[in-house]
C-alpha cells in the first residue's frame, strides 16, 4: 500500500486583471493561472495578451512563484500555430506550464518539445483509464481532475498512474464533463452575473445527486468548509486549484487564504499517514 | 454535401419501439453499461437487440460509448469486442480519444462523438490527424454547423455525422429535462430517449443551401406525451408523414 508522509501543497490561484497579481500572491498563492486572449471560452475581459503574460511572468517569478497559462478550449489551427510560435517561453520556463484541454494542442506541443510542462485541463473530460493512458503516451505531466469524478474513482486512478495530480478545490467549474460550457446560455439570460453558478448548481442537483448519492464533490454549492481539500490531501492530491476568474478578486483572495491555511495545517501535521487511514474507507 | 443516411438513437432498450428502425439506415444504441441509465447492462439482451435490428430490419447497428462507464472500461471494451466478433455491430461512437487504439483494428466504423468537439466550434489538423491515424471514419457534431464542417474538411476526409435536435442537450436548457430524463430512464425505459441523426456523405463539398435543415425530430416533453398517448405506429405516422421531417 502506498503511504504518503510528506507533502507540499501548491495552491493555484487565478487572476483576471494584471493588478490583482500582488494581492493574490500575498494571500498565499503558490502559482497563478491565467488565460490567453482568443483561446478561452471566458469573457474577453479576463484574458491576457502575450505581452501582458510576459510582464506577469516577471512579476510572479520575482516573488518565487509560478505562472501557468490556461488554454481551456478546443482550438483552431491558427490558435495552435500562434501558441507554437511562443513555445520558447514555455521551454525557458517564463511560463511554468500550459494547461490544455485540446488533445490536438497536446500532440502539437509534444511533436515540437519534450521540455514543456503540460497540465491536462479538467475540461478535457479525462474520466476513464483509456484517456489517462493517452495522457501518459503524450507525456502529460499533470492531470487536473474533472470536478464531477467521484472519490472512489479518483483513488482508483491515483493508485494506478504516476502523474502530478491537481483538483479544483474552491469555486465551481461551470462546465460539465462532456465539455459542454454551461455559460453558453448566458447571453439569453438577463441576470448575467448569476447565470453560470445557477446552471452549475442545477447540473449538480438534477444530474449528479440523483446519480450518485455521497461520493461526488459538490463544488458548486454550499458553504466552503475545506472538506474537499482535506479529502484531496488524503488521496495524495497536493495541487489545489481555485476556480472563479470571472467572479471577483475578493472571491479569489478568500479562496486562496482558506486553502493556504488548510495546506499549512495539513503539512504541519504531515507525519500522520492520511492516505493509509483514508484508503480504508474507499474502495473501487 | 448531401445527406446520405439517417439514423435513430435509442438511449435505452428499445422494447416495443424497435419498429422505428425501419425508417433509418443506422440504429444507435446508447446506455450500454452506462451507470446513468442502467440500460443495456445485460449482454444477452443487447445481443438480442442487435441481432433483431440486423436480421429483421437489416439496419446497421452502432454502439454509443457512455460517459458514465462502470469500472475502468474493460467490461465495455470486452463487450464491443464480443459484439464485433459476432458481427452484431457495425460501428461505435466514442467519446474518449484514448479508446481508439484498442478498437482501431476491429474492422467496425468508428465515429468520434459530438462531445469531443463540443459547442466551441474549433478544430485543428492535429486533432484530425489523431482521428485519421486511428481509423476513425466520421466526426459527429452537435448540430449542422456549416463553418465547422468547412473547417473539418480542410484537414480531413472524415465523414460528418450531424446530429440535430440532440435530445439531452437541446433540452438541457429547459432545465427540468435531465431530471425527467433520469426518471423516465429509470421507470419507463421504453418511453425514453429518441434522438435523431443525419449523416453526410464523404468527399463532398459544402453547399449551404443543401444543408438547410428540412426536418426536425424533436424530443421535447410535448412530443414525449404524444408517444404515451399514441401507439408506436401512430407516432411514427405523425412524425414521418409530417412535411417538416422530409429530408
Amino acid at each position: 500500500m502506498k503511504t504518503q508522509i510528506k507533502a507540499n501543497v501548491e495552491v493555484i490561484s487565478c487572476i483576471a486583471q494584471k493588478d490583482w497579481v500582488n494581492d493574490v500572491l500575498e494571500a498565499g498563492a503558490d502559482a497563478i493561472y491565467c488565460g490567453l486572449q482568443n483561446t478561452s471560452w471566458h469573457n474577453k475581459k479576463i484574458e491576457f495578451s502575450w505581452k501582458d503574460l510576459i510582464d506577469l511572468s516577471q512579476v510572479i517569478h520575482e516573488k518565487g512563484k509560478k505562472l501557468y497559462l490556461a488554454i481551456n478550449r478546443n482550438l483552431s489551427q491558427d490558435n495552435i500555430e500562434e501558441i507554437l510560435e511562443y513555445m520558447p517561453l514555455f521551454e525557458d520556463k517564463s511560463f511554468n506550464a500550459i494547461i490544455v484541454s485540446d488533445w490536438g494542442l497536446i500532440k502539437a506541443i509534444r511533436e515540437k518539445s519534450s521540455e514543456v510542462s503540460i497540465h491536462l485541463s479538467a475540461n478535457t473530460a479525462c474520466v476513464n483509464t483509456w484517456d489517462f493512458e493517452l495522457a501518459k503516451e503524450l507525456d502529460v505531466n499533470r492531470v487536473i481532475f474533472s470536478s464531477t469524478l467521484n472519490l472512489n474513482w479518483i483513488k482508483y486512478i491515483v493508485d494506478r498512474y504516476e502523474f502530478e495530480w491537481e483538483a479544483i478545490s474552491y469555486g465551481s467549474n461551470c462546465i460539465n464533463e462532456v465539455k459542454h460550457c454551461l455559460c453558453y446560455l448566458k447571453k439569453q439570460n438577463e441576470k448575467k452575473e448569476f447565470f453560470c453558478s445557477k446552471q452549475y448548481r442545477l447540473f449538480n442537483e438534477e444530474v449528479l445527486e440523483p446519480m450518485q448519492q455521497n461520493d461526488y464533490l459538490r463544488l458548486g454549492k454550499g458553504t466552503f468548509t475545506g472538506e474537499i481539500a482535506r479529502k484531496y490531501f488524503e488521496l495524495g492530491i497536493y495541487n489545489w486549484k481555485i476556480e472563479g476568474r470571472a467572479k471577483s478578486i475578493s472571491h479569489i483572495i478568500h479562496g486562496t487564504k482558506v486553502l493556504k491555511s488548510i495546506a499549512n495545517e495539513l503539512c504541519l501535521n504531515n507525519e500522520k499517514d492520511y492516505y493509509k487511514s483514508y484508503s480504508s474507507n474507499y474502495s473501487v | 454535401m448531401k445527406i446520405t443516411n439517417k439514423a435513430i438513437h435509442f438511449h435505452t432498450i428499445p422494447n416495443g419501439t424497435l419498429n422505428r428502425c425501419a425508417y433509418y439506415d443506422y440504429v444507435i444504441l446508447g446506455g450500454v453499461l452506462c451507470r446513468l441509465t442502467l440500460a443495456h447492462n445485460n449482454m444477452p439482451q443487447l445481443e438480442e437487440t442487435c441481432a433483431k435490428i440486423k436480421n429483421t430490419y437489416h439496419k446497421k447497428v452502432c454502439i454509443q460509448q457512455p460517459f458514465y462507464l462502470e469500472e475502468n472500461g474493460a467490461k465495455f471494451l470486452q463487450l464491443i469486442n464480443d459484439l464485433s466478433n459476432k458481427q452484431l455491430i457495425d460501428g461505435i461512437i466514442v467519446n474518449s480519444p484514448g479508446i481508439l487504439k484498442y478498437i482501431k483494428n476491429l474492422g467496425i466504423e468508428i465515429v468520434m462523438s459530438r462531445f469531443s468537439i463540443g459547442k466551441r466550434k474549433k478544430i485543428n489538423s492535429y486533432f484530425c490527424n489523431l482521428l485519421d491515424n486511428n481509423n476513425v471514419s466520421a466526426i459527429e457534431l452537435f448540430s449542422d454547423d456549416y463553418d465547422l464542417i468547412k473547417e473539418i474538411k480542410k484537414f480531413t476526409k472524415l465523414m460528418i455525422w450531424g446530429r440535430y435536435n440532440d435530445s439531452i442537450f437541446n433540452s438541457f436548457s429547459n432545465k427540468c429535462f435531465i431530471k425527467n430524463y433520469l426518471k423516465k430512464c429509470t421507470n419507463d425505459s421504453e418511453q425514453c430517449g429518441l434522438g435523431s441523426y443525419k449523416l453526410y456523405s464523404k468527399n463532398t463539398s459544402v453547399n449551404n443551401s443543401e444543408l438547410i435543415i428540412s426536418g426536425h425530430f424533436v424530443y421535447l416533453e410535448d412530443k414525449q406525451k404524444k408517444i404515451k398517448k399514441t401507439n408506436n405506429n401512430e407516432f411514427d405516422t405523425v412524425i414521418y408523414n409530417s412535411s417538416e421531417f422530409e429530408l
